[in-house]
Parts: C-alpha cells; structure tokens; sequence
C-alpha cells in the first residue's frame, strides 16, 4: 500500500529529519508510528503525501509519487491534521465534507448523500450543519476524520489524533479508528492509543526507522523506549510489574 | 478612525464605495495577472491572506502599552500586511478584515464600509508602501533593522495622516458638523500624529521580530539585499498617478453629484436657502459596481423630491415646528408600544413551553 | 488581577453574533440578499435626510424597531455596541450647538438653535443606521451574506477570502486572548503589553499563524483545492422574501417622501 525506499529530507535550512528511511505497509495494516519530538514522525507522514519534496522512491496503491501523480496519491490517502481547526476551513461541517469530493469532480447531491452515510457510520450525524467554529475540540476531531473519509481513501494517516481528547472522546475515537477497515499509519506520543489500535509499531528516532516490529513486542521494550525518549505505556507498565511480581 | 455612517452622506457615501471597489478590483487582477506568472502561488494565496487578516483582527484586538502616558496603542495593520503579503494581497486582506469588523462589531457602517477602507486600507497598504517603506527597504547602507523601524514608523505616520484628511474631507463634504473645515482638521492631525507614530512602532516591533526569528517573510527585504535598487521610480510614479486619478476621479463625482451643496457653502446661507438644498443630489452617478448602482437607484428614487420636509411653502420650517415634536413624541411612543407588545408576547410564548 | 481582555471580549461577541444568527423567526428567514438590499436602503435613506429634519427622520426608527420584535432580538443587545462608534459622532456632533446658533423655533419660551437640532439628527442616524446593520448580521449568518455579495457579482476571491478570515477569526481571537491573560497573569497591574514585549507578543502569533496556513494550504491541496472555495450557498430567494422586501422598502422610501410625523403632529393639533 504504501513503501518508502531510501527516503530522505532536510529543511531548507539545511537540518535533515528523514535519513534513509525504508518501509513497507500492506492494504489493511494498521501500524503506530512513535517517536520523541522532532524525531520526524509528521514529517514522513508529509512524505508520504508529497507535501515535502523528499527524495528517494515513494509509492502509493502501485503509483510512484510524483508531481504528475498527486492528485491519485492524495485521493488514495486521507490525512487527519494534528490541529481539526486547520483541517476544517469551510463554514459548517457539511461543506466541509463535501469540499475534497466536490474538487474531485462530484455532484453536490452526491457528495451530500456520502457525508451523510458517513457521518453516521461514525455516529455523529448530529454535527451535519454544525458550524465548524463553534463545535467541541472531541466533535471537531470526529468531523475532521468524517471529512477525510469523503475520498474514500485506501489508507488513511493520522498526526496525533487523541491529543487534547477527554477520555470518553478519546475511547470513542479509539473505536472508531478499530473500526475502519482501511490501512492505518497513525503517528502518536499516546502509547497506550497506539496499543490499543495498532498490531505494527514503527519506532522512529533521529530520522530513521530504529525499531519495526509487533506493536506489544516494541511498545513493551522498556530500554528501547527509553533510549528514544519515550516511556512505556501505562497499559504495558501493568504487564510488565505484573511478570515481574 | 473608523468613520461612522452618521457622519457620511450617501452621495460621499457612494463615491468613497466606488473608489474602493475600484481599488479593490485593480487588486484582484494585479494578483490574477502575477498568478499568471507563477502558478504555483495562487492556491497558497488564499489561505495565507485569510490567516493573515484573522491574525491582524486578533491584533488590533491587543493593548500596547505606551510608556510613560498610562494609556494604550492599537494595531490597524495596513502597512503591516502589506510588509508581509505585499501591496495588492494586503488590500484585499485589509479589506477583508475591514468587512468583517463592519458587520459584527459595527465598526464603521455598512454605507461608510467604502470610506473606511480606503481611509484605513488604501493610505496603509499603497500610500505608506509604495512611498515611504519600499524606498527606505531599498536603501543601501542601513542596517535592516534600523530599515525596518523607519519605514514602519514613517508609512504609518504617513498613512494615518492621509487617513485623517480623507475622514475630515469625507465629513465635511457629507455636511453634517458645522466645524469648520481648518478646525476640524487642526483637531484630526495632531492626535492622527500620535496614534500613527505608536502604530509605526508597534509595526515596526514585530516586522523586526519577524525578521530575527524568519527573515524570509519579508519579501521586500529580500530583494533589497539581494539585488539592491529593486524599487523604481516609475512604479511609485504608476502609483501616484492612481491615487490622483482615482481621488480626482472621487472628488469630482461628489462636486459634480451634489452642485447645490457646495455652492451652499460657497455663497453662505441666507434664511430662506439655509433649509433647502441640504439633501439630495439631483443628478445619478455613472459609477459602475453593485453598492454604487444601489445607491445610484436609491438616489433617483428619492432626488424627484429636493425640497423635502419643507413642503409646507410659506417659509416656515414646518418639518421641525411644534407638530412635528409632537408627531415625533407619538412615533416614540409607538416604538414604545410595540417593544413592549414584542416582549409581553415573547414572554407568553416561552411561558408556554 | 486585569481583566482586560478585549481579543476575549471579542470572541464572546462574536459567538454572541453567531448564537442570534442561529435563531429562527420571520426576519431570519427572510433571504439574505433582499434583507441585505433592504438595510442598505434603510441606511441610505436615514442618512440622506437633511440635518434639520428631526421629526421626519424620528419615523425611521420604527423599522427597525419592528425588525428587532420580529427577530425576537432585544434593542439593548445592540445598544451595547453603541460605545464603539458613539464617540466620535458624538465628537463632530457637539460643536453643532456652538456653531449654529441660529433658533429655529420655539418651544413655549425656550429658544431651539438649528445646531441642537442637527446635532440629535446626527446622533439619531448613527443610533439609526448602527441598529440597522446589526439586525442584518444577528439575523443572518456571513455564509449567507457571502452568498448575497456573490449574487451581487462580487468576486470570488474576495467572498472566498471573507468565509475563510471568518473562520480564523475566532482561532485567532481565542489564542490571542489566551496570550493577553498568560500575559496578565505574569504581569500584575499593567493594562496593556509592556513596550519591550510589542514585538514578540504578536510577533509570536504571527509565525504561529504562518505556519498554520501552511498547515491548512496542506489540507485544502490535499482535498483537491485549485484556488477558489466552490459557492454552496446558491439557495434561491424565494418570492415571498422579495414581496415582504419590496413592502418594507416602500415603505421606507414613504416615510422618506412625506414627514409623517409631522402631518400625524399637525393632525393632532390641528395647525
């Protein structure tokens, strides 16, 4: 679905946040991406959306990226931004939804008919004609998922999407990200988001993949972690007291 | 300095709305034009102009405190998008900005929305750039900051004195304040010299900051150092010759659309002319755009009527007499009862839920 | 501790705006561009009175005050906003008194100048025009006045460029109202952003900005966006909408025509 080979960026600076990274994910994987700040998680997720200019070869449901292939690229993919305020430009939710369709050459009545069998797959089909501005921080992630679901992507990428959730909004969103049956790469500091949603972690540390591997076995790997700036996660700690004692 | 619709006539009204569409319009194709040329700008235009705006509105909402006088600055913005978006896109933000402020926080009016953009938006983003803060970018010897400052400071000042003027001519040609034109002018420009100093250097802050922390956003800059001289005279001069069309353009509209207006003032007023003349225009703009035309129909509607409210004939100015205090008085009371019966039956209504 | 927070202050009459255009009643569900038509008229007409007309110009009031019970919207709502533009009509409208003084007439014994006069005229059409503009906006949400300027040939990019500033407004409004009470809050007693602070307070909102519309650029290019926001607002005006406009204009332009007050007085008195 989506294979990175030898993909490598630096700023216009000239600091460089992906070095060499290899990776392949497969139609339906859901894989965590971690890593401290900076690491270059947001980054490669941009890589793969051709946002940044990388180099070395990205592809995407069989298409190399490249400027002519874009448009396929970005329609294959959806991507929640790690700010919904970003994300949702338009006025209310509908026309928000229906925005990225419309681009792509549907029908406004068409388009309607989707965002509203999507928004209530996700259950919200209350937020319809909600005002993008004026929706809670837990809806306007929900919408923001919502719209990104409108190209009904191959594989969807997400940037941190549980921070700055309540706990119910966050268990909700949980269960909605189990419940899409499309490929998933979701970049997060939220450990126990990623053990609950993720079978594959990819641990990435100053611009390159450290550790790849079954998301228990590496979210489990205190030292690992550790040495990456992170810390197990709370789900893990019990576990791993639990053997201990 | 955001002028209100009471003190503004429809004529003024019309031409300072035309004269910003105008502008406004000028904008819009000089940017289609440079979009032209690289494509790859036009789609990242949008949301940067309406980040920026957003930005300037939150802003101006900011107190600055000004040492030493206890009492606090405020940022306009102008020249302040026109820094970081240039002259064209700054408009058209500015504008934006001045829209909205319009109609939700009734700054400036919906029939003084032409006057204030051009006051506000138009002196700021060409006036203080084309003359004063591209130049002094462009000089060669001063360091950038020291650039920055001055040209700040001295497009502000420059822009709000402008401004100024424009409010008091706008006034004055609207007739509706019986200060005199030098009086009302020596009361304007000295407090607009202050307020556009304290802007220029709140300006002149942050463009300062930009520059330490992202020098790279300030276009203007960059082609200075690079290919030092960019700045042309006959670009300014292009300029120049706009804003005297334009203003030229404006002002004859207004001298032309409303002749018994200024030959009141001209040849004073004896008793019987005091009354009369003071309202409409007789004649129909040519301006072409939508709040014009409106405008323009509003006019005709009503220009068959000069003499208005003194119908009565015999001298007398019946329309402010003792009957029409009392008809007032009853209009008033009418109002009264119909605020009262609005809310007594609102109060049924949810008393019923 | 300060609580001077006008960027707060600003967002909650912005959400205040927003929560009245979210109702419903007759004058919400008049059409935007026939409602928008209709108070610029309103306005123009009230302004086009000449400055000694008091008492023809006390009739226009009535529209309004029928608007505000119609919407279901009190007057004071909109009184409050008077302080912001009161000022300085306040200001050209004082020296009326001082320059004009030329009586009029008389009430009993009591001399009126003309400049007392124009000057409650002036203050009566700011007050007029001011309630005017706010019933447009607390009746109709701006996606709705963009359709309208849309249908007025305004171009698109500025419609596009207002619906977009809108709704960064209230993003911007809220982080800038969070810096000023961070602020406060480590600077006890000072009524404002110190000058040694000028630069970066907003200089740090606007890099932050930058690189929101980076972020948001991304996600509009990634939906497809070519450069213009499509127009979903093309709902047609109904014919009822331009009915009951057309009615309140002529009245309006009525009330323009003939002092009624006056001749209403005059019937009254019998003079």
């Amino acid at each position: 679905m989506i294979i990175f080979k030898n993909v490598s960026y630096s700023y216009p600076g000239g600091r460089s946040v992906l070095n060499g990274v290899s990776l392949h994910i497969s139609p339906g994987e859901r894989v965590g991406l971690i890593g401290a700040n900076g690491a270059g998680k947001s980054t490669l997720l941009k890589a793969a959306l051709g946002l940044v200019d990388a180099d070395g070869s990205i592809t995407v449901d069989g298409t190399g990226l490249s400027r002519n292939t874009l448009p396929f690229v970005r329609k294959a993919l959806g991507y929640v931004l790690q700010d919904s305020d970003n994300q949702m430009f338009m006025p209310t939710v509908l026309d928000d939804m229906v925005f990225g369709p419309m681009n792509y050459g549907m029908s406004r009545t068409e388009a309607e008919a989707l965002a509203d069998s999507i928004l209530s797959g996700l259950g919200v089909a209350h937020l319809k004609h909600r005002q993008n501005h004026k929706i809670s921080g837990g809806e306007k992630r929900m919408a923001a998922i919502a719209t990104v679901l409108m190209s009904t992507p191959k594989a969807v990428l997400m940037d941190e999407p549980s921070s700055s959730l309540d706990p119910k909004n966050r268990r909700t969103l949980i269960h909605t990200v189990n419940s899409l049956p499309i490929a998933k790469l979701i970049a997060s500091h939220d450990l126990d988001m990623i053990l609950d949603t993720c079978d594959r972690v990819l641990l990435i540390g100053s611009g390159q993949i450290v550790a790849d591997g079954a998301a228990r076995d590496v979210l489990g790997d205190k030292e690992l972690l550790e040495k990456n700036g992170l810390e197990l996660p709370l789900g893990m700690q019990r576990c791993w007291t639990g053997k201990r004692g | 300095m955001h002028m209100a619709d009471a003190l503004i006539s429809p004529a003024v009204g019309a031409a300072m709305y035309a004269a910003s569409a105008a502008t406004a319009g000028i904008s819009i194709y000089r940017l289609k034009s440079e979009d032209r040329l690289r494509p790859e700008l036009t789609s990242k235009r949008l949301p940067t102009m309406a980040v920026m705006s957003a930005l300037v509105f939150a802003g101006q909402m900011v107190n600055y405190t000004i040492p030493g006088t206890g009492s606090s600055g405020h940022l306009c913005g102008g020249l302040l998008l026109t820094a970081l978006l240039g002259p064209w896109a700054g408009f058209l933000s500015m504008a934006a900005v001045l829209i909205i402020q319009c109609l939700f926080f009734a700054d400036g009016g919906l029939l003084a929305l032409g006057a204030n953009l051009w006051n506000m938006a138009f002196y700021g983003c060409f006036a203080g750039y084309y003359l004063i803060y591209r130049p002094i970018l462009g000089a060669k010897r001063l360091k950038a900051p020291v650039k920055l400052t001055l040209a700040s400071v001295l497009g502000c000042v420059l822009s709000l004195q402008l401004g100024a003027l424009s409010v008091v001519i706008e006034t004055s040609l609207s007739e509706v304040t019986e200060l005199p034109f030098g009086a009302f002018l020596a009361l304007m420009q000295p407090i607009h010299l202050a307020i556009g100093a304290v802007e220029g250097l709140i300006t002149a802050a942050v463009l300062v900051f930009v520059y330490n922390a992202r020098p790279e956003l300030l276009p203007d800059l960059q082609g200075s150092e690079s290919s030092p001289g960019k700045f042309s005279l006959r670009s300014t001069l292009a300029v120049l010759a706009i804003v005297a069309a334009v203003t030229g353009g404006g002002l004859s509209l207004i001298a032309s659309g409303n002749p018994d207006g200024l030959e009141w003032s001209l040849f004073g007023n004896s008793e019987a002319g005091y009354s009369e003349n003071m309202g409409l225009d007789e004649d129909a703009y040519g301006i072409d755009s939508p709040a014009s035309r409106t405008a323009g129909v509003i006019q005709e509607k009503t220009a068959f009527l000069p003499d208005y409210g003194f119908a009565g004939g015999s001298g007398e100015p019946l329309g402010t007499s003792v009957s029409g205090i009392a008809g007032a008085a009853m209009v008033a009371v009418l109002a009264g009862l119909v605020c009262l019966c609005g809310s007594l039956l609102r109060r049924r209504g949810t008393g019923k839920k | 501790m300060s609580r001077f927070n006008p960027a707060g202050e600003a967002g909650q009459s912005l959400r205040l705006v927003d929560e009245l255009a979210a109702l419903d009643s007759p004058m919400h569900r008049l059409a935007p561009l026939p409602k928008l038509l209709l108070t610029v008229l309103y306005v123009s007409l009230t302004l086009s009175f000449p400055k000694y007309a008091l008492s023809g110009l006390s009739v226009m009031a009535l529209f309004p005050v029928f608007g505000y019970q119609l919407a279901g919207i009190s007057l004071l709502v909109c009184f409050r906003r008077l302080r912001f533009i009161l000022p300085l009509v306040c200001a050209v409208g004082l020296f009326n008194p001082f320059f004009d003084r030329e009586t009029l007439f008389f009430l009993g014994n009591l001399p009126v100048s003309g400049g007392v006069i124009s000057m409650l005229t002036l203050l009566l059409k700011g007050v007029f025009a001011l309630t005017a503009a706010f019933l447009l906006i607390a009746t109709t949400p701006l996606e709705g006045i963009c359709g309208a300027l849309g249908k007025l040939r305004c171009p698109k990019v500025m419609v596009s460029l207002l619906l977009l500033t809108f709704r960064y407004i209230t993003v911007l409004l809220d982080e800038a109202s969070l810096m000023t009470e961070a602020y406060s809050l480590r600077a006890p007693g000072q009524r404002g952003v110190h000058i040694s602070a000028w630069g970066s307070f907003l200089g740090q909102l606007l890099l932050r900005s930058m690189d929101r519309a980076e972020s948001l650029y991304s996600s509009m290019l990634l939906r497809g966006f070519t450069g213009e926001l499509p127009r979903s607002f093309n709902s047609a005006v109904s014919p009822l909408s331009w009915t009951a406009a057309g009615i309140c204009a002529a009245l309006m332009v009525l009330s323009r025509m003939y002092d009624l007050p006056a001749l209403l007085g005059k019937l009254l008195i019998g003079g």
